[in-house]
């Protein structure tokens, strides 16, 4: 919802059908309200062009810019007082120029090369033949766009035709200009059915064309994607590298634990432990990463283990020949961990944190929640 | 709510709106009474019209149920 449409996806939603609760482009909306009688019935608005997350309801003259309610009270609370027209909605299907008819506002007032005469006329004939044709539709649409709301639309009918750099929601009154030229070899057609087909795609590339050359809806949406696709790619690959990354410190980890319990009880199970933990990554020299783990991974193992002398001469051919630079290594390698060691209270996983503090507990353990656990797990239950 | 007993009184049927027969849903989407046929025909254009939720109408007395379409 909100920015782009939900039925291609790509273009940027221009308006907002309360009936489906979905926000289309304008080809979209066209193919979809066209299907059936139910769906030209939808009454369609504008959407909001700060937040694009809800239809607009008015439009301020001064910003030239559509506002839903909540934009329209943060941006004019009290302060100003720019003059604002009441956006209202249309059905059924209508043509580039009957929607720019009723946003007559988009234009604007100083276009550069106006074909006024011959867009009047064009205009006029469009209208005569609408009439003439497609006779329910039209009701629809006349019904619909009786009396408009300001005195900027009779003003601005002449210059609907604007090929400049209007503003960026000026598209329907540029899908207007080429809408016409493209709809006139059809004014001989008396085919209602044909009528509706060759004016429904010849808008819709027309559209898509302008919203190309405008870069609006199509470019940055495209641009974004290749971006994505990029960074996908190269995150892809990066995850695949941090994915092995994070195998080996998992290993280490085990190793060290490994060689950690072992300390405590015995040398020869210290040896045992080592031996596993080197095979372990003997195993793992086939990854990337592996000659700097395996340093790091042997000299803390070793240093774990306190028996430098013992070591394997045949584990990680990159470390330090001698065992004695290996063990100086691991030794400053521990002096630095050993700042940074916090033996307080600490909490690894915040959002483990908020989970665990919400689980039912039972005598300070977790429990599950459906269970009868009124009895104390110590005890010994009594048979009866 | 009535419980389909009511046989006495004569309730009126809505139409369909598109083909004239007798009714049997209602789509609150598009404020439209329909026969099941024009309703297949209609919310299965596209995938917008897919998603309206339409509520079957009682038999007896015509009014929209809590029941609703199950596709």
């Amino acid at each position: 919802m909100g920015y782009h449409c939900d039925h291609c996806g790509e273009a940027r939603s221009m308006v907002y059908c309360r009936s489906d609760a979905a926000y289309l482009c304008l080809s979209c909306d066209r193919i979809v309200h066209s299907a059936n009688a139910l769906s030209q019935r939808h009454s369609r608005t504008l959407v909001c062009d700060r937040c694009n997350s809800q239809p607009a309801l008015v439009r301020c003259i001064e910003e030239k810019v559509s506002l839903c309610q909540n934009c329209d009270w943060v941006g004019h609370n009290g302060s100003t007082k720019h003059s604002k027209q009441t956006l209202r909605c249309y059905s059924g299907c209508p043509s580039a120029v009957e929607l720019s008819s009723i946003w007559s506002f988009m234009s604007d007032s100083d276009s550069g090369f106006v074909n006024g005469s011959t867009c009047e006329q064009k205009l006029g004939s469009m209208s005569i033949t609408d009439n003439s044709q497609g006779h329910s539709r039209s009701n629809n649409n006349t019904n619909v766009w009786t009396a408009p709301s300001s005195v900027h639309v009779d003003n601005n009918r002449p210059q609907n035709v604007d090929q400049q750099t209007g503003p960026v929601n000026s598209s329907p009154s540029k899908i207007s200009h080429s809408g016409t030229k493209d709809l006139e070899p059809l004014l001989d057609h008396d085919d209602d059915g044909f009528y509706a087909d060759f004016s429904m795609d010849e808008v819709d590339l027309s559209i898509e064309n302008y919203e190309e050359l405008f870069g609006v809806g199509h470019n940055d949406p495209k641009q974004l994607f290749a971006k994505d696709g990029i960074d996908s790619l190269f995150g892809g690959a990066e995850s695949s590298y941090a994915g092995k990354e994070s195998s080996n410190p998992a290993c280490s980890n085990a190793a060290s634990a490994d060689s950690i319990r072992s300390c405590k009880t015995e040398p020869n199970p210290c040896s045992y432990a080592r031996q596993h933990s080197n095979i372990s990554f003997s195993s793992l020299t086939g990854e990337s990463s592996a000659g700097e783990y395996h340093l790091d991974c042997d000299a803390s193992s070793m240093l774990l283990m306190g028996d430098p002398p013992r070591c394997h001469p045949g584990v990680g051919p990159d470390q330090t020949t001698t065992p004695s630079g290996s063990r100086s290594d691991a030794v400053l390698r521990y002096k630095e961990k050993k700042k940074m060691r916090k033996f307080e209270k600490r909490v690894r996983y915040a959002t483990r944190k908020e989970r665990a503090d919400v689980r039912k507990r039972v005598k300070g353990r977790f429990v599950k929640a459906g269970d009868a656990y009124d009895y104390d797990p110590l005890i010994q239950t009594r048979s009866f | 709510m009535c419980k389909g007993t009511n046989h006495q009184h004569y309730y009126p049927t809505t139409s369909c709106e598109l083909c004239k027969s007798n009714a049997s849903l209602y789509c609150q989407a598009d404020d439209a009474f329909l026969c099941r046929k024009c309703d297949k025909y209609v919310h299965s254009a596209n995938f917008l019209a897919r998603r309206h939720v339409r509520c079957m109408l009682c038999a007896t007395c015509s009014r929209p149920t809590h029941t609703s379409l199950s596709c």
